[in-house]
Formats: C-alpha cells, sequence, structure tokens
C-alpha cells in the first residue's frame, strides 16, 4: 500500500501537474498594485467631486426661505458620490489586504492611511480645479437623468412650484428667453427691470443657469433672480435687463 | 516508501523549494518533512477523520506545489504550509466540529499549559488532561485554533500573524482573549 507522499508524487505524475508559472504570480501582483493606485486615483477624484458639490452648494436658499436648513443638507449630500467614494474605500482595504505582506496592518490603519491619502489628493485636485472640470466634463456628455442623480444641487432647484428652476437657455430674446429644464420641459422666462443677474458675462444659448421666481401655468416663469449653474458670484443688479441676441 | 536522504535533512525548507522547482522529484522531502506536523495539526484543529486527514493533507501539498513559484521567501516556508492547511481546513467549514475530539496533550505540552495558564505544577494526572482537552472543544473557534498553533505547535506571534494572515497585534489580542476564556472554563477544584 502506498503511503500518503508517493500517493502525492504519483498523483503529480500520472497528471502531469506543474507549478503554475512564475509570471502568473507577478502578473497578479502588478494587477493587485494598479488597482490600488486606480482606486486612489478614483477614491482623490471622487471626493474632489464631493468638495465641489458641498462647495457649490446654494447654502443661502435657506435664507430666502425656500428650504429649511436641515432638509437642505440632508438632501444635497452628495450621496452617489459618497457612496461611491466609500465603495472605492472598501476596494482600496480588500486590494491592499491582497498585497502579500497586507495582512501585516491593522484594519484601522488601511482606512485611515487611504482616507488620508484620497483626501490629500482630492483637495489637491480642487485647489488646482481639478474637480469643476471634470464636474462639467461628466455634466456635458452624462445623459440629463444621470446629472440629477450625480448632481445633489439639482433636485433643489428642480421645485418651479416652489419657484427654483434650472436648466439650459435655448432660446434667448431681449425680455424672455426659452429655459429647457431637466425633464425636457420648456418654460418661457420673463425677465423685467427688477430681475437681478448674479452673472459676470452675458446671458448665452446653451448656459445653464439657476432661476428664483414665481412659476405660472402652463408655462410662463417670472425670474427675480438668476444665477449661472456653476459659479456663484455677488448678485448685482443689472438695470435695465438686455441679454444680448445670439 | 520514499526514504529522505541524510544530506536533504541539512537542507534548508527554501533550498528545497528551489530544488523542487528544478526537479520535481526533490518534492518528496518536503513532504517528508511536514507529512507527520500537519498531519497533527489538522487532528488538533479539526476533528476530520485519518482518511479525511490524509485527503485534505493531499489538497494541502498538491497546491503547495502547484503554487510553489508565488512562495514568498521572505515567509517561512513553515508559516506558508500552515496557512495552506489552514485555510483548507477551514474551507471544510469545519463540518465534522460535532464530533467528540480529543488533542493529543504530552508532558511538554501540558507543562507549557501548566505556566502559561498558572495551573497547579504538581497535578499531571488524566482529569487534568481531560479537562484540558474539553475545554479546548468549549473554546470559540478562533480562540482554539490561536492556542493551539501558541501551545501545541508552539508557533511564535510572528508565525501566527503569517498563518493566520492577521496582523501581530491581533494575534496578541486574540490569545489574551482566549486565556481569558480557557481559565474562565478552568474548574476552580482541580487547579
Amino acid at each position: 500500500m502506498l503511503d500518503l507522499s508517493e500517493k502525492i508524487i504519483s498523483k503529480i505524475e500520472s497528471k502531469q501537474i506543474r507549478p503554475r508559472p512564475r509570471w502568473q504570480f507577478i502578473a497578479k501582483k502588478y494587477a493587485v498594485f494598479t488597482i490600488g493606485i486606480a482606486a486612489l486615483i478614483l477614491g482623490s477624484l471622487a471626493f474632489s467631486l464631493v468638495l465641489h458639490l458641498v462647495k457649490n452648494q446654494d447654502w443661502e436658499l435657506q435664507t430666502i426661505g425656500r428650504y429649511r436648513f436641515l432638509i437642505l443638507i440632508i438632501s444635497s449630500l452628495p450621496f452617489v458620490w459618497l457612496i461611491f467614494f466609500i465603495s472605492i474605500l472598501a476596494l482600496i482595504y480588500y486590494n491592499f489586504r491582497q498585497l502579500r505582506k497586507g495582512y501585516k496592518y491593522p484594519t484601522r490603519t488601511i482606512i485611515l492611511s487611504s482616507l488620508a491619502i484620497t483626501i490629500f489628493f482630492g483637495g489637491l485636485a480642487a485647489i488646482l480645479g481639478l474637480n469643476q472640470e471634470l464636474h462639467e466634463t461628466l455634466n456635458n456628455h452624462l445623459p440629463p437623468s444621470f446629472r440629477a442623480v450625480l448632481d445633489t444641487r439639482r433636485p433643489a432647484w428642480d421645485r418651479p412650484q416652489a419657484g427654483l428652476l434650472a436648466g439650459k437657455i435655448i432660446d434667448l430674446d431681449r425680455s424672455h428667453f426659452t429655459l429647457e429644464d431637466p425633464h425636457l420641459f420648456h418654460w418661457q422666462v420673463q425677465l423685467d427691470d427688477q430681475t437681478v443677474i448674479a452673472t459676470e458675462t452675458e446671458l448665452h444659448l446653451d448656459d445653464q443657469v439657476k432661476i428664483i421666481g414665481l412659476a405660472l401655468p402652463p408655462n410662463i416663469f417670472i425670474a427675480q433672480e438668476i444665477r449661472p449653474w456653476e459659479r456663484l458670484t455677488l448678485p448685482r443688479h443689472r438695470p435695465p435687463l438686455t441679454p444680448p441676441l445670439n | 516508501m520514499l526514504e529522505t536522504e541524510p544530506q536533504d535533512r541539512e537542507k534548508t525548507d527554501n533550498e528545497l523549494v528551489a530544488l523542487t522547482l528544478a526537479d520535481k522529484g526533490n518534492f518528496v522531502y518536503l513532504l517528508h518533512r511536514y507529512e507527520d506536523k500537519l498531519k497533527r495539526y489538522i487532528h488538533r484543529i479539526s476533528s476530520f477523520s485519518q482518511e479525511e486527514t490524509e485527503d485534505i493533507l493531499q489538497e494541502v501539498f498538491l497546491k503547495v506545489y502547484k503554487n510553489l513559484n508565488g512562495f514568498d521567501p521572505d515567509l517561512k516556508f513553515s508559516s506558508w504550509i500552515y496557512r495552506i492547511t489552514h485555510n483548507q481546513v477551514i474551507s471544510q467549514h469545519r463540518r465534522n466540529l460535532a464530533r467528540p475530539k480529543t488533542v493529543e496533550i504530552d508532558v511538554n505540552i501540558m507543562n507549557g499549559l501548566k505556566a502559561e495558564f498558572d495551573l497547579n505544577q504538581d497535578i499531571w494526572d488524566t482529569d487534568q488532561r481531560e479537562e484540558i482537552n474539553k475545554i479546548i472543544w468549549r473554546l470559540k473557534p478562533k480562540h482554539r485554533d490561536i492556542l493551539i498553533l501558541r501551545f501545541f505547535e508552539e508557533k511564535s506571534y510572528e508565525e501566527i500573524s503569517d498563518i493566520l494572515e492577521k496582523p501581530s497585534g491581533t494575534v496578541a489580542t486574540l490569545i489574551h482573549e482566549a486565556k481569558k476564556e480557557f481559565k474562565q472554563y478552568w474548574p476552580q477544584d482541580i487547579n
């Protein structure tokens, strides 16, 4: 009767079992490393987008009585990016554990280190303005339904009955323009001498704007204040309003 | 039966790994070196029968052979092979855990346990041995595993960390908790 060692050797020979080639282990090591670096980059970018959205949130909406502050905070948290960011942290953690000595480090060290790295590089991306560029790129290339999910400022401005409206200018005249909202509904936005325009530039076709005003059936919106979607500058009165014709 | 040549007993595990990669026939020396140790270890952490243990061991050695190129020489080979064995046992889901089980407790292990757990050094009898057996199998699996590695397999914290793939700090905490749980079950009248 064969002893265990002999059985194993004979199995190796009969089934022609060979050690897996070294390159497979090296490839796995580099794959783990690359995924880790990619996850850190994605995590940093996700964090920078969170910063961008929080920084550019219209917090003063609660001061003009349109929202309660707590509701505004909860509704404007960029949940999609936060969930993405947390998922990336989980991926970094799992990935780190796959490294040869990854198990040597306590969970909190790995989590806190990856958090610190992503916050640092995310902050750096924000300082360099990369987050705004990325946000605009995503905005320009994603369908409107995705934009609404990714950009948590949108729901706050998607309440025409509460006097808050946002969208893209698709037609422009001296005293009014046509605005397409995220649901592709067309609003006739009317301007008058009292309308405040918080923008450094003139209104142009395809501009993304947000408007505070009054909705009148069926599709009229009387604008009291117009702001550019991305930049929030101090409001300034522009009497009388004369948007140029393109 | 394949014999181990005397000169191969002097070779380190890492040298034998390199020799096996050059010629698979040398794998037999690693088999002989670890067969009994691992068989004993599997018996200690599980309730597998002799036959099941041999099947597991066969799987372990085949895994080791297939993954020899992935062995990290910074790690002790013994830690690596114990880790593979441990994981193989775990992957069987400890399905035979319900069976009555005993672990071999020789004089050295008993003395080590007595010193470590502050048990009465003068008492060395069957009662104590049976009690230890019972307690070992009442412990939480994670505590049992770590006590067996520490006191039965006599592995260092570093080696346990490599086998269980846990940070050294966690190993120290687990050992502390395992000792506490062990003492909690230890009857005062025996001590």
